[in-house]
């Protein structure tokens, strides 16, 4: 049974009177990811992969545990995963990696995060692939029609899943089946998704699904990527060296299986604990749980703010988790200034990353509330009393 | 506006306190960019006005007046600023030219010192008063005896 107020017990920064509402940003941790985390570094702080050690081994049986727990949580039982720093990163080993020649066409949304746009961008400057976007309809969603024109030819869709902007959920299994039925292969940006909604690749039948920690309750600086097996091999690795080669000469080498010849360097092991215990966490908790929880504060704040004229949605509406909007005469960085100093209410403001989106909307940003498992009814009642002191001022 | 007060008083701060010296090195970019005719990217008079409207939101008349005519009270505040600055420099240069900041005049002046053989409290010594060896200060007075 999902209990929100038990929920709130496991993170002690909720003790401090605050409400936070950016954990479209960064989730808060929960005390079972920060013990994970320092059980690594007081119990067992070696390398893993490496030394034949007690300390060492326990490393890499946590890690492999940490990963078993993380493909379980994306029902990845054919594919593998491979960790990453970060979504962005995920993605620009893709882009890096997956050989783009001139002329090959990349599809993206109109409202992709700058980890989904600059990539492309780069390769589009390097390279001479040619990037194609599909426009959104006049109530910002999804326009599956100029899709189905732009799909064509194109070697790869990089979409995102749920956006950061206004958490609208893009029709991702249509999106992958059109892909699909042109021969091209998708890339799913989950970094929105992963922590609010059930995540099955295997259903969705994702070529790669590219999620970050930070955003899932997780330690930051520690991401994966998803990919089908049969494509991860075809693959070159994007950063190479330590723990990537099973045996080199001075003038050759020989690459270790994946996923570890795409994991280079001596990894986040910290990180990885604890990213494992934070999907653990959510899997306890129960994703369908969390997106109906979020759903219902949702609603909740949109009825009792829909009398205000002075407030002006951003983006899609009939989203879950986040509230985007702007004030009538009010910068956004002032509303969410304002809140903070007054109330102690944590909102993100400005361009969310898709500075994109807002130039083509001819908009300098917006303030955002964005909702997660451990933000009850009482947070979404100071915020919109603070919002109510805050309209007073426009 | 706000800006150029800003880069004063944090400039002063950044002297004492090191927590200062960013906000100062912002308030130098926006001063800066202002006097160039460039928008202020730091967004620091945004975080002033927003700062300062927060700190007054339980009085909703004020908090708004404050908000809405922030630019308005920047400019009267900067003007302020100046003013009194420009009042401090003649002061310290009459102080040096005459010994007294009003200047020939004379006048009650904050940055002169007591005069000799005036006593401030009840607990003089002979020292205040400018008594010689052997004299007694009387406090109540400030003279010698």
């Amino acid at each position: 049974m999902f209990n929100v107020e038990k929920i709130r017990k496991d993170f002690e920064v909720l003790n401090k009177n605050i409400v936070y509402l950016d954990s479209a940003c960064m989730s808060l941790k929960p005390k079972q990811v920060v013990d994970k985390i320092t059980e690594y570094y007081k119990e067992y702080p070696g390398c893993g992969g490496r030394s034949h050690h007690k300390i060492s081994k326990q490393v890499t049986l946590e890690v492999e545990n940490s990963r078993k727990i993380i493909k379980k949580f994306l029902n990845a039982k054919k594919g593998d995963l491979i960790f990453t720093k970060n979504t962005t990163e995920s993605i620009n080993l893709v882009a890096n990696s997956l050989g783009f020649n001139k002329g090959d066409i990349v599809v993206s949304s109109d409202r992709e995060h700058n980890s989904n746009l600059l990539p492309w961008q780069m390769l589009e400057e390097r390279k001479g692939i040619k990037r194609k976007i599909v426009d959104g309809k006049q109530d910002f969603s999804f326009d599956l029609e100029d899709y189905k024109e732009k799909i064509k030819g194109a070697k790869l869709v990089s979409v995102v899943h749920v956006s950061n902007l206004d958490g609208y959920t893009l029709p991702i299994k249509e999106i992958i089946k059109i892909a699909h039925e042109n021969d091209a292969l998708v890339m799913i940006d989950g970094a929105q998704s992963a922590p609010h909604k059930e995540i099955d690749v295997k259903k969705l039948d994702a070529d790669f699904f590219a999620f970050s920690g930070h955003k899932m309750l997780g330690p930051t600086a520690i991401g994966g990527l998803y990919g089908k097996q049969e494509l991860l091999e075809k693959l070159d690795p994007f950063i190479v060296g330590g723990e990537t080669v099973n045996e080199t000469t001075y003038d050759s080498h020989e690459f270790d299986k994946i996923p570890h010849k795409f994991e280079a360097g001596l990894q986040h092991y910290a990180g990885i604990v604890g990213f494992g215990a934070a999907t653990n966490y959510l899997m306890k908790a129960g994703l369908k749980n969390i997106e109906k929880h979020e759903m219902q504060l949702q609603k909740f704040i949109v009825e009792e703010l829909n009398d205000s004229f002075k407030i002006k949605r951003i983006g899609f509406e009939g989203n879950t988790g986040i509230f985007n909007f702007n004030i009538e005469n009010m910068s956004p960085h002032n509303v969410a200034m304002i809140l903070d100093e007054t109330d102690n209410i944590m909102i993100r403001s400005g361009a969310h990353c898709v500075h994109s989106w807002f130039n083509k909307h001819n908009l300098q940003g917006s303030a955002r509330a964005s909702l997660y498992l451990y933000n009850n009814k009482e947070d979404c009642e100071r915020f919109i009393k603070g919002l109510r002191k805050v309209l007073k001022l426009g | 506006m706000i800006c150029v007060v800003a880069l004063v008083v944090f400039a002063v701060l950044a002297i004492f306190s090191a927590s200062y010296r960013p906000l100062a090195k912002e308030a130098f970019d926006c001063t800066f960019r202002k006097l160039t005719f460039r928008k202020c990217k730091t967004n620091l008079d945004e975080r002033i006005r927003a700062k300062l409207t927060g700190k007054l939101i339980k009085l909703p008349k004020v908090a708004r007046f404050t908000y809405k005519h922030f630019q308005v009270l920047s400019v009267i505040f900067t003007i302020l600023f100046f003013v009194s600055l420009i009042y401090t420099g003649y002061g310290v240069y009459n102080i040096v030219r005459y010994g007294n900041c009003n200047g020939d005049d004379g006048g009650f002046c904050i940055f002169e010192p007591l005069s000799v053989g005036e006593c401030e409290t009840q607990d003089c010594t002979n020292v205040d008063c400018g008594c010689d060896a052997g004299e007694k200060c009387d406090c109540e007075t400030g003279t010698c005896k």
